[in-house]
């Protein structure tokens, strides 16, 4: 999408027809390169990406209630299922915004306080703590100047947050996603960090940069350093039996459980990065539905 | 100057959802909180109450600019403790002010 829409400045359209699945953080990651080839590309006054409705219940479903149809200028109306091919996850509408604007952040996790599925509250504000600490990290450090000005095709400062809820696997989960240069990219390359990257064995590759910005974030707090609130993004996590934290940035991914810590290069670059929070501790959530 | 103890209710007097570093980074930030709400109430000399409990949560980067920032930009020591008082049920976010302001140094021109 982005070479062709952005880089080529030719039309495109997104088919569906043949999209069996899908998952959240794709979603989310469609949603927002959709959003911007439309903000940025039009002809004749039309945005030069369209796209059609998928035929699976389950994809229109998912792209309705993330607000996918509302970006195409197209109208969301769910399709009936089949009694067992009916979802069991609940999406929240994608927010979005540009540099620090924590109402709109806060809508993705005040769902998990009202409604039908509800977190244990020190567990819900460190959540959106962490996504606070993520916006934060989009307003200085995604979108430098030298970034927007090499390439017409920036939304600077915009990230774009989601979340859901599944009933069957008991699993509750927030994302948030920019598309600025990502953490590898922006990681100063101090005596500091040089120390605790030789204490730790750690490379240069982005999924051992993202590694370290997170062990700088446990070990001090200085404000001229980006990493120094990354340890922020982990709280949620050390307060439940059964939770996770993903990392997707440049070309690494760094995932974080209860049970372990594993990194991993990516096949591509993601162009951003991609941070997903999941909570699965009947502990912490409670579920008020009719079925239990 | 007689000493005046202030009570600063961050999600009432402030904002509900504060959020980021400086001032460019959006309406509520910890720059603003700081200069409009800290430093006056820490100079008339008194005991400055914070409540935060009712606002969504707060960053790093927001409570680094506003703490922090007494002792970097404001001229404060790092005795301006003894003068807050955090009223808050998440230990954490205590442990955190303290130790943006105990680590902060104060800022020259050069840096």
């Amino acid at each position: 999408m982005r070479e062709t829409i952005l880089v080529q400045k030719k039309k495109g359209y997104i088919d569906f027809k043949f999209c069996e699945t899908i998952s959240a953080g794709a979603g989310l990651i469609l949603a927002a390169e959709t959003e911007r080839c439309r903000i940025l590309r039009f002809r004749n006054n039309r945005p030069t990406l369209t796209g059609n409705y998928p035929k699976n219940p389950i994809i229109h479903q998912f792209l309705g209630e993330l607000g996918f149809f509302k970006i195409l200028d197209i109208g969301y109306k769910p399709l009936s299922f089949d009694s067992d091919e009916k979802s069991s996850t609940q999406f929240i509408t994608m927010r979005t915004a540009r540099r620090d604007q924590g109402q709109e952040l806060n809508y993705v996790t005040e769902v998990f306080g009202t409604g039908s599925v509800q977190l244990d509250n020190e567990a819900k504000v460190s959540l959106y703590e962490g996504l606070l600490e993520a916006m934060n990290n989009v307003t200085a450090h995604a979108y430098p100047i030298k970034h927007q000005e090499a390439y017409n095709w920036t939304l600077p400062y915009q990230w774009w947050a989601a979340g859901y809820w599944d009933r069957e696997r008991r699993e509750i989960a927030v994302l948030i996603y920019d598309m600025g240069v990502g953490i590898p990219a922006t990681l100063k390359q101090d005596g500091y960090f040089a120390d605790i990257q030789q204490r730790l064995g750690l490379g240069n590759s982005d999924q051992d940069k993202i590694k370290l910005a997170m062990e700088i974030g446990k070990s001090r707090l200085q404000s001229s350093h980006r990493g120094h609130g990354m340890a922020t993004l982990r709280h949620a996590i050390n307060l439940v039996s059964d939770g996770s934290l993903l990392i997707l940035s440049g070309m690494g991914r760094y995932y974080v459980s209860n049970k372990s810590e594993k990194t991993m290069a990516l096949p591509s670059d993601i162009n951003g990065t991609f941070i997903e929070w999941r909570i699965r501790d009947e502990n912490m959530i409670t579920w008020k539905f009719n079925d239990g | 100057m007689m000493a005046e103890d202030i009570t600063i209710d961050v999600a009432n007097e402030f904002n509900r959802w504060p959020a980021g570093r400086f001032r460019r980074d959006g309406r509520y930030s910890g720059e603003r909180f700081r200069q409009e709400f800290l430093v006056p109430a820490l100079r008339k000399q008194g005991t400055v109450t914070i409540k935060m409990d009712g606002a969504a949560g707060y960053g790093p980067s927001f409570l680094e600019e506003a703490f922090g920032g007494l002792v970097r930009k404001e001229g404060f020591s790092k005795n301006v403790l003894s003068r807050l008082q955090i009223e808050t049920s998440r230990s954490n976010r205590k442990k955190l002010i303290r130790e943006v302001i105990q680590n902060a140094s104060p800022e020259t021109a050069s840096n």
